[in-house]
Parts: C-alpha cells; structure tokens; sequence
C-alpha cells in the first residue's frame, strides 16, 4: 500500500522580494495529512511570506507542491481544497455579513453556508450587520466562521487570532480541532501566542532569518530536548556543558539542552520538560543553532 | 475547471459589483429622471410649437424619449470615466484584497468582472432606465403642454417601434462605445493601478509630451491623431450617419415610420466602422493594459 501523500512538500524552497531580499531560504519540510503544525518565528523571520508562497501569493524558488499542485500556475485549483487566512485579513466594509456568505458560497465551491450560519451564531455577529460595524475582534470571529465552513483539506491561517480575547482565542480553537479536524485534515498556523497553541499542535516548525531551525513533531522534541533546573552554585558547570540556553524558570536557574546532558552535569539538578516558548527562544537566539533540523 | 463552474463565478464576481456599488449606480441613473417626474406635475411646460413642426405632440414625445436616456447615459459615464482610475486599487485601498486574493478566483476574472460591470453592463442599464423612464417623462410633457387627449392620441404603435429600434440602436452605441473608448480607460486605471495617484497625471504627461515630440521632431502627429479618432470613433458608434430627413424632431416626427429603418441602416454603419486598423490597435492597447492590471493584482498579496 502507497504512504498516504504529504499535503505539502518543500524542497530547497526559497522567497525573494523587494531587490534580492530573502524572505525564506532553501528550506526542506513536508506536512503530512491530519497533523496541526505550528509554524513559529519572531516577526520577519519568514513565516508570513512562506504562507503567501504556500497559496501561490508570492513566487518562489525550489520544490515546492501543495496538494500535489504547484502553487503559483495552479493557484485556483489549489485555493478550492485551501482555506487561507492573511495575517492582515481585512474584510470589505462595505459587505453584509449575509452578502459575504453568498459571495463565499458562488466563489468558493467548497463552502457550506448552512455551517457559517451555525458558526457564526455562537458568535455576536448576526447576518445583517455590515463589517464596518463590527469591532476588531468580531471581523475576526467572521472571517474565522467563514473560512472554517470551506471543506477543504488544508487551512493555512497566519496570525488567526490576532485580536481576538482569549474567550473567543479559546472558542475557536476548540472549533478547528474537535470540529474541522477529522484526522485527514491538516492545519499550519503561524501565532505568537505559543503557550496557548502548544497543547493542540502535533508538529512544529520554527523559522529563524528565513531558515528553518526546527521541524519535528511534538513527541520527538519531548524526546530530544532536555531542561534541567539547578542551583545558582552549580551555574559554571552547566555552562561548560554548552547548553542551548540558560535562563531561570520559576525563580530558579535552568538550562536546556539538545539531547540527554552528560549524566555528571544532569546529577547537578533536577531534569524538567521544556515549554514550546523556552524552545524558541533557545532556536532562535542561537545563531549556531540555525541547522538543527529534525 | 467546468465552464459551468467559471461562469457561475464570473457572475458572483459581477454580483460582488452589484452589491458594492448598487446605492451609487440606482441614485444616478434613477434620481434624476424621477426628479423631473416628480417635477413636472407642479411646473410648467412651455414649448415653442413652430420649432416642432406640424406634429408638435409627437416630436415632443420623440424628443423626451431620446434626450432622457442620453441625459441618463452622459451622467452615467461621466461618473464612471471620474471612477475608474480608483477601481483599478479599490481593494488595495480598503485593505480587502488579502480577503479576495485568498479566494479561489484568477485574477483576470476578477478584473474582468469590475471592467464589464462598469465600463460595459452599468452604461446599458443607464440606457435602458432611461429609454424606460423616458416614456412617462414624454407623456407628462405632453399632457402638461397639450392635454391628457394629445396625450393619448399619440401614434403609440409607431411609436413603440420607433422606441424599441432605437433602444437596441442605442445599446449596440454603447457597446460599441465602449470598445472604442477600452483602450483609454483601461491605460487610466492599469496607470492608477501602478503609479498611484501619479498614475493619471503621468499618463497624460507621457502621452502629451510625446505627440508633441513626435510631432516636432518626425512630423508626426500619430498620438494626438490616435486620441482624436479613438474619440471621433466612440461618438460614431452611437450615431454613425444623420438621420436621412434633414430637419430635426420635426422631420422625424413627420416619417415616423421610416425611423426603424434608419436606426437599422444607423447601427450596421456603426457595426462597418469596426472594419478598419485603427479598431485593432485600440482592442491590441486595451488587452496591454489589461494585462498590466492583472499583473498587478497578482503582486498585490
């Protein structure tokens, strides 16, 4: 029997703007179906032009297909079984909500109005309001209805939650996993909000200056990455074993390495699991670290 | 992609005009004919007879049923012509274009469906509100200036077919209009679409600096020579040839019968005109600039 194909699959993809800027470069990754990947990155590190290039947005070099089609001739195609949401997502003002659901319903072949109207009514926005109306974080709650009511296979979503409370933060989330995800679909969300996501992601990928320093599943880090709290006292001889960070974790000094640390300095303190957040922060602080893909 | 598919988001894309748009075009195609319906009951009609000939009711008649739909139709346009060069960054501008750039639509079908909405259906649908609207403002002023009898002693069949010949007459004009006028109006807005608001003075700026150069340097009045004809042409395809019968309303009235007929003859003359180079070039400039805004529309995410 055939593996089930990656919903995504990037060889050496790279993307350029503006004169000769490189957004994304010569990264390899892959995103197989039923997975919900975390892409993470600080702000330019690449993550927004790697979704634009994910939906045909932005040119790109290298190898790279997104359901099995490329993403700049085949964009059309592709956006049918893609949801998609910019991290400047801005709806038309002018629009009702109610005149929004029947532009999505005649251009999206894949939308169900009748699963936008059920979204959209655990939401305060009601079918006749006009965006131009709405707060912020309602457009948002809008926008989310309407992009999770496409059956489609892929969700990219770029800072989805950007102003949005935590209630609705939460709401939502609860939404696209028990509810979009059936074990087929995949999503990759890129956020800033780590913490909040970590406990629904399966996979990560972390993008430092365009370069990709991390793509692992979840379980494997656990396996891979070990903290290890200790006393301020034995604080030179964690550092001569060249952790990747140190940095105190409630009030205490800690360190965290790549792999088991040698058991003589792990006898010093007291080993722990890292947060995705501490992970980051040690990826992408570290320039030596930028070729630690697992 | 079924052609049934394409075309049925073709025309969501046209319906995303519509309802964007339907306040501004309903007020200034509709509002002003119904002021003057709405006017006359309480005004005063005054209407030199001598200038209208034997048959004063009917040219007068004649007379609200083609000058309303081209009042209505040079309104229309004019305001079109001032908004199109900010159609071509509308959505940039109200920062919805990541939303419509994340759906499955190309970009051409998008440009495609603001340009004939526009540019082609929203001119036919002034001409048809007013050829419609026109009839009632006739029949007003004819029975404020002759009575409720003239009124309704008009020649109504002839002049049904008089009405119908010349709102198909002047709906080719206006198609045809249109295809003349493509190429000026789709450099406006692909300038606008990349140059900002720059766009429209540069164009200018290039276009009048050049035929002045050409002209200077080589003799050659090309540029200026293109404008004048693309403008001379648009004005033929709504009227081609006068009518036959010399003498204004009053002769028309007079040969009503005959109008059908001319307007038929009218309308082929316009379709001829096609025939020639120049109609090529302006399609040829027209598809150019076209392309120069789908291009930007694709570097827009």
């Amino acid at each position: 029997m055939n593996p089930t194909p990656n919903l995504i699959e990037g060889r050496a993809v790279s993307v350029r703007y503006g004169r000769g800027k490189t957004a994304v470069d010569a990264i390899d990754f892959r995103v197989a179906p039923g997975r919900v990947v975390g892409l993470l990155g600080h702000n330019g590190a690449g993550k927004t032009s790697l979704m634009k290039a994910l939906v045909g947005l932005l040119p790109s070099s290298g190898e790279l297909r997104v359901l099995g089609l490329d993403p700049q001739r085949e964009r059309v195609k592709l956006l049918e079984s893609v949801c998609y949401i910019p991290d400047v997502a801005i709806l038309p003002r002018w629009a009702r909500v109610d005149e929004l659901i029947a532009l999505m319903s005649g251009l999206q072949p894949r939308f169900s109005t009748d699963r936008a109207r059920t979204l959209l009514k655990r939401t305060s926005v009601g079918p006749r309001d006009k965006v131009k109306a709405l707060s912020k974080g309602m457009v948002v709650q809008l926008h989310l209805a309407l992009i999770a009511a496409v059956d489609a296979k892929l969700m990219i979503l770029d800072e989805p939650t950007l102003g949005l409370d935590i209630l609705s933060r939460k709401s939502f989330y609860e939404m696209l996993i028990d509810e979009w995800c059936d074990g087929e679909r995949s999503v990759l969300i890129s956020t800033h909000q780590v913490e909040e996501i970590q406990p629904l992601l399966s996979d990560v990928m972390m993008l430092n200056e365009g370069r990709l320093v991390l793509a692992t599943s979840l379980i494997d880090l656990d396996q891979r990455f070990v903290g290890l709290s200790h006393d301020a006292a034995a604080a030179e001889q964690i550092a001569a074993a060249h952790p990747l960070l140190r940095y105190r974790q409630a009030g205490q000094p800690a360190a965290l390495f790549d792999g088991a640390p040698p058991a003589h300095v792990e006898a010093l303190g007291q080993r722990f699991q890292p947060s995705l957040v501490d992970l980051f922060v040690a990826l992408t602080r570290a320039p030596e670290m930028n070729r630690t893909v697992g | 992609m079924s052609i049934q598919h394409t075309v049925s988001r073709f025309n969501t894309l046209l319906r995303r005009e519509w309802m964007q748009h339907h306040r501004g075009w309903l007020a200034m195609v509709l509002l002003p004919p119904l002021i003057v319906l709405a006017v006359l009951p309480f005004g005063s009609v005054e209407i030199g007879t001598s200038e209208l000939g034997r048959m004063p009711e009917l040219a007068a008649m004649l007379a609200a049923m083609a000058l309303v739909p081209a009042v209505v139709l040079g309104i229309t346009v004019f305001s079109l012509l001032i908004q199109a060069p900010g159609l071509a960054r509308r959505d940039v501008q109200d920062r919805s274009i990541e939303f419509w750039l994340s759906l499955p639509t190309s970009h051409s079908s998008s440009i495609g469906a603001t340009v004939l909405m526009h540019l082609v259906l929203v001119p036919l649908f002034a001409v048809v509100a007013g050829a419609v609207l026109g009839v009632p403002i006739g029949i007003a002023v004819v029975w404020k200036g002759f009575g409720l009898d003239a009124a309704l002693a008009l020649p109504w069949g002839p002049l049904a077919a008089t009405g119908a010949a010349g709102l198909a007459r002047a709906m080719l004009g206006v198609l045809l209009a249109c295809l003349w006028l493509v190429p000026l109006v789709l450099a406006v807005m692909a300038a606008s679409a990349w140059l900002k608001r720059w766009g429209l003075p540069l164009l200018g700026l290039v276009l009048g600096i050049g035929h002045k150069a050409l002209l200077t340097v080589y003799d050659n009045p090309v540029i200026g020579e293109t404008l004048r004809d693309l403008f001379v042409n648009a004005r033929l395809a709504l009227v081609a040839s006068p009518p036959p019968n010399r003498g204004g309303l009053a002769a028309l009235a007079a040969t009503l019968s005959e109008a059908p007929g001319w307007l038929m003859n009218d309308g082929l003359e316009a379709l001829k005109n096609l025939g020639q180079p120049l109609f090529a070039v302006a399609l040829a400039i027209g598809a150019v600039a076209f392309g120069l805004l789908v291009l930007r529309r694709s570097r827009s995410g």
